[in-house]
């Protein structure tokens, strides 16, 4: 099990030695050996990456997110090959049963409407907001038909921030969110790469355009925590001590299968659950993950 | 998963006098190096461990790559007992990272 995430914020050069991660920059040069490495964050462009590193990483299943001029996760390295039986399970997952996807859809939105509900209650909002989100909980159909998911966002952030709040201007708690889910949203992508599955082909998002449409089905249940971090912290600018802080959301502990677990780990086990829910059309495999707030 | 932190030590003494001794202690040290070991002093090579039951695979993988002659020992203690060392002469130089921290900003 990995356990590190390390974050490149200065101009260094990596490099593969002995099965470590070697970074040289001007003053200091500091090894980590690959078996610790979760996540490799490359938080700005005067890094140089040598090939045997990326192949190394690529092969040890490491994430690595490479950021923009200004520090914004653009691109990552997904494996061509996470598992031994890939093209085994891109099979299963063209045929997923329709039926099972709708069932499990509405299931997620369940978990989903029902974490926002417990931000709002966590976070002392306004009781109107909790009451709606209970009486759309108690009315998802199948395959959420009725659209209460677009409805509880809608009620949530109001709830959450303010009746001003709109998800999509350009304010700094918009950003901060963007930037969250962009993290948890790659995590998602190579656990479902290690799984052996394609992340393009979604039970529910199915957009021409996103090349993430299954992370993006299983990652609804989890925004919840981000939005608690982002509120909590009241951010006034989003620089690089405010991404930091956001970024601390993969070590949070939360529970799954009742036990304690950090996020990333907590974030592999649900998602090989769903596989297994998927592959054998069973909901009760499914190991939701819980978060105290 | 629980993180019960631990440290793992090498200590050994390898034959030096022919050329094919020379070669099993090279072989061995790039071993343990390549297993996440590092020097704390010359023979005696350290490993940060998550928790007992990662110590228990290192510690197999250490016996995989033991040389055929010489004496090899492997003590495990745990964080805190190590963090105890008190060194008396010298500094301790090290670019390997061994902090327990989940979060590193190079």
């Amino acid at each position: 099990m990995t356990w590190r995430t390390v974050h490149i914020t200065k101009r260094s050069k990596l490099d593969l030695r002995m099965n470590h991660l070697v970074v040289r920059s001007k003053d200091h040069t500091t090894r980590i050996h690959l078996s610790e490495v979760g996540l490799l964050m490359i938080e700005t462009t005067q890094v140089s990456v040598t090939t045997a590193l990326l192949s190394e990483l690529s092969k040890q299943k490491i994430r690595v997110v490479i950021c923009d001029e200004k520090h914004n996760p653009i691109s990552e390295l997904l494996p061509y090959h996470g598992c031994h039986d890939c093209s085994k399970k891109i099979i299963t997952q063209f045929n997923w049963d329709d039926g099972f996807m709708k069932a499990l859809w509405s299931n997620i939105i369940f978990q989903k409407i029902f974490n926002q509900r417990q931000v709002l209650i966590a976070k002392k909002c306004d009781k109107y907001y909790i009451d709606l989100l209970s009486s759309y909980l108690s009315d998802i159909a199948l395959d959420d038909k009725t659209n209460r998911e677009g409805l509880s966002a809608k009620v949530y952030f109001a709830g959450l921030f303010s009746n001003e709040f709109i998800r999509g201007d350009e304010t700094v708690t918009n950003a901060a969110l963007d930037y969250g889910y962009q993290i948890i949203l790659s995590c998602f992508n190579r656990e479902i790469k290690i799984c052996g599955y394609l992340t393009e082909l979604g039970i529910h998002h199915k957009s021409q355009h996103n090349p993430f449409n299954l992370s993006s089905d299983l990652m609804e249940p989890v925004r919840p925590i981000v939005d608690v971090i982002v509120y909590d912290n009241k951010f006034g600018a989003f620089g690089k001590e405010e991404k930091r802080i956001v970024q601390s959301v993969l070590h949070k502990d939360v529970f799954v299968n009742n036990k304690r677990q950090v996020l990333t780990n907590a974030i592999s086990i649900y998602t090989k659950s769903i596989m297994d829910a998927l592959l054998y059309k069973d909901l009760t495999k499914i190991k939701w993950i819980q978060y105290e707030l | 998963m629980s993180y019960r932190y631990m440290r793992i030590i090498v200590f050994f003494d390898l034959p030096t006098t022919t050329s094919s001794d020379l070669k099993e202690y090279r072989k061995f040290r790039k071993e343990i190096i390549r297993l996440g070991f590092f020097m704390m002093q010359e023979s005696v090579y350290v490993r940060l461990a998550l928790n007992a039951s990662v110590e228990r695979s290192i510690i197999e993988k250490v016996k995989k790559v033991k040389p055929p002659k010489g004496l090899v020992q492997v003590l495990s203690v745990t964080e805190k007992q190590f963090a105890n060392i008190q060194t008396l002469v010298g500094e301790v130089e090290n670019e390997t990272l061994d902090t327990d921290d989940r979060m590193v900003i190079l």
